[in-house]
């Protein structure tokens, strides 16, 4: 059945104006607990989101779209280019995931969850792990509960697992409600990063698996750690606060796209070969020294 | 102006940007995927791929190879979903602001009706043990989801399956993946790309087949 042009271009043209909006609204999507809010809190239910079955890859994009100044043509050229990368990538990426193909990263979160939640800087009430991402109805419904009950965060978190240095990566975003208010009263942005030891990658599969597997229950450990700083230590929110002065100097390595970039910020912990640093948009970032 | 509003307000600025109308048939988290197991795969416009018909599977492949598959399950840590799409910013800051699950239908249906299609490859599945000439196997469903990247949506279906050879059953894990562009963000498109995935593992499971019914070694997994 043949379509029309419009509908052929519906799904493109919507995604790429999505992309475009969000890539400058990293700062506002994260908003401090205020004193306030943080006194009403009594405990708090925490949802932990990880609609992965294992870990996504994808190829890069080469960014077509951005040398011609956007467009639907260069984003069509873009996309079809990634295909292509992404289809020679998947041979390799089979070997190595099967490598991994018992390791459940929901189970490893479920494992963590008592002992990063027995240190939170919120009381807790009750924590899961879940596969599924509630509907808007069932969120609203979840919100509406917290008028009479416990505080609501959810922690919705993705993962990526680098195949040549076994770098792991998880990427969270958490958001809480209270007092069955619609508005959150609070949210962070929260990046952890741990590389295995150069020894196990490539080591044989169940010293490769053990490691992943201890790195993934650091991972939510760290994040409920970095969360508990943010609450703790909230970057200022206060309307016409001044804006936050952040050390500009790149000094925190972090993997990204197969290289390793120095990113800026502020130190807000060190523990170990690990630091914690915010950057101006208020994401935290854990990362090994 | 906070998140809230940009996220409320994105469906109509992109409506207005783009001066089309929204997606008709865009994910729905409340169905699962129809599950329902094609051999076309369409190719990057959404259409059937325009294909000869095939021919029969003897006059490709040498000798006779039949299978009997005595047992099929569905071992997925998790049956409820088949992953989803996720709103994630670009940057080293990016985060996962929202998405939508894909509900999963009947997987071990899906592995069941998509079986047939061994015959692509040289293996005609048959209804009993006898018709086989004894030659029979498990397959199980081990992993499925798909996923969104850019304008691309991407699957990885895994399978565990065993291969009679001589010295017994060899069990293995097959991957498949697949790739298309994203039109309308659609249960059909997901439901095709996954498709995709089980097509590609279904032909790696195959050639290990075919080489039994040849006589030729299969090799265990590590």
């Amino acid at each position: 059945m043949n379509r029309p042009l419009s509908a052929l271009l519906r799904g493109p043209c919507l995604l790429l104006v999505f992309c475009g909006l969000l890539q400058g609204c990293a700062p506002m999507f994260n908003k401090a607990l205020t004193a306030e809010n943080r006194t009403r809190v009594r405990d708090v239910d925490v949802q932990v989101l990880v609609p992965q079955e294992t870990v996504i890859f994808s190829a890069d994009s080469p960014n077509v779209s951005a040398a011609l100044g956007g467009g639907l043509i260069g984003a069509i050229i873009d996309a079809s280019v990634q295909k292509s990368r992404q289809e020679a990538m998947s041979a390799e990426m089979g070997i190595f995931l099967d490598r991994l193909a018992d390791i459940d990263f929901r189970g490893e979160s479920r494992a963590a969850l008592a002992d990063g939640t027995s240190n939170f800087a919120l009381k807790v009430n009750a924590a899961e792990v879940l596969a599924r991402i509630p509907t808007k109805t069932a969120l609203d419904a979840r919100i509406a509960k917290t008028k009479s009950g416990s505080a609501f965060m959810r922690l919705f978190v993705y993962y990526t697992l680098e195949p040549k240095s076994l770098t792991l990566t998880t990427r969270s975003y958490a958001q809480m409600w209270q007092d069955g208010a619609p508005e959150r009263s609070y949210s962070g942005s929260f990046i952890y990063q741990e590389a295995a030891p150069a020894t196990v990658a490539g080591a044989a599969p169940g010293a490769e698996a053990a490691a992943v597997r201890e790195m993934m229950r650091r991972a939510m450990l760290q994040t409920l750690r970095m969360a508990s700083l943010d609450i703790n230590q909230p970057q200022s929110s206060k309307p016409g606060a001044p804006p936050r002065t952040v050390d500009t100097k790149p000094q925190y390595m972090f993997a990204m796209g197969g290289t390793r970039v120095a990113l800026a910020g502020d130190l807000v912990a060190s523990e170990g070969n690990r630091v914690v640093f915010r950057d101006k948009g208020g994401a935290l970032f854990s990362v090994q020294k | 102006m906070n998140s809230h509003h940009i996220l409320r307000a994105l469906p109509v600025l992109t409506a207005l940007a783009c001066g089309l109308p929204l997606a008709a048939h865009a994910l729905t988290d409340t169905e699962p995927l129809s599950m329902v197991f094609e051999d076309q795969a369409p190719n990057s416009f959404g259409r059937p791929a325009v294909q000869a018909a095939p021919a029969p599977a003897a006059a490709r492949y040498s000798g006779d190879c039949r299978l009997y598959v005595r047992k099929v399950e569905d071992l997925r840590l998790n049956t409820e979903t088949v992953g989803g799409s996720m709103f994630i910013f670009p940057g080293p800051a990016g985060v996962p602001l929202g998405g939508a699950s894909l509900l999963s239908g009947d997987g071990m249906k899906w592995t069941t009706s998509a079986l047939p299609s061994l015959r692509v490859s040289g293996v005609q599945t048959q209804s009993s043990a006898a018709a086989a000439g004894d030659r029979s196997a498990e397959v199980a469903l081990r992993l499925a989801q798909a996923w969104t990247s850019g304008l691309n949506m991407h699957s990885h279906v895994m399978l565990q399956a065993t291969v009679p050879t001589p010295a017994g059953d060899v069990k293995k894990r097959y991957h498949g993946f697949g790739t298309k562009m994203n039109f309308a963000n659609g249960n059909a498109e997901y439901m095709a790309t996954l498709n995709l995935g089980m097509a590609e593992a279904l032909k790696a499971y195959a050639a290990d087949l075919r080489s039994a019914c040849e006589g030729k070694p299969v090799t265990a997994a590590p």
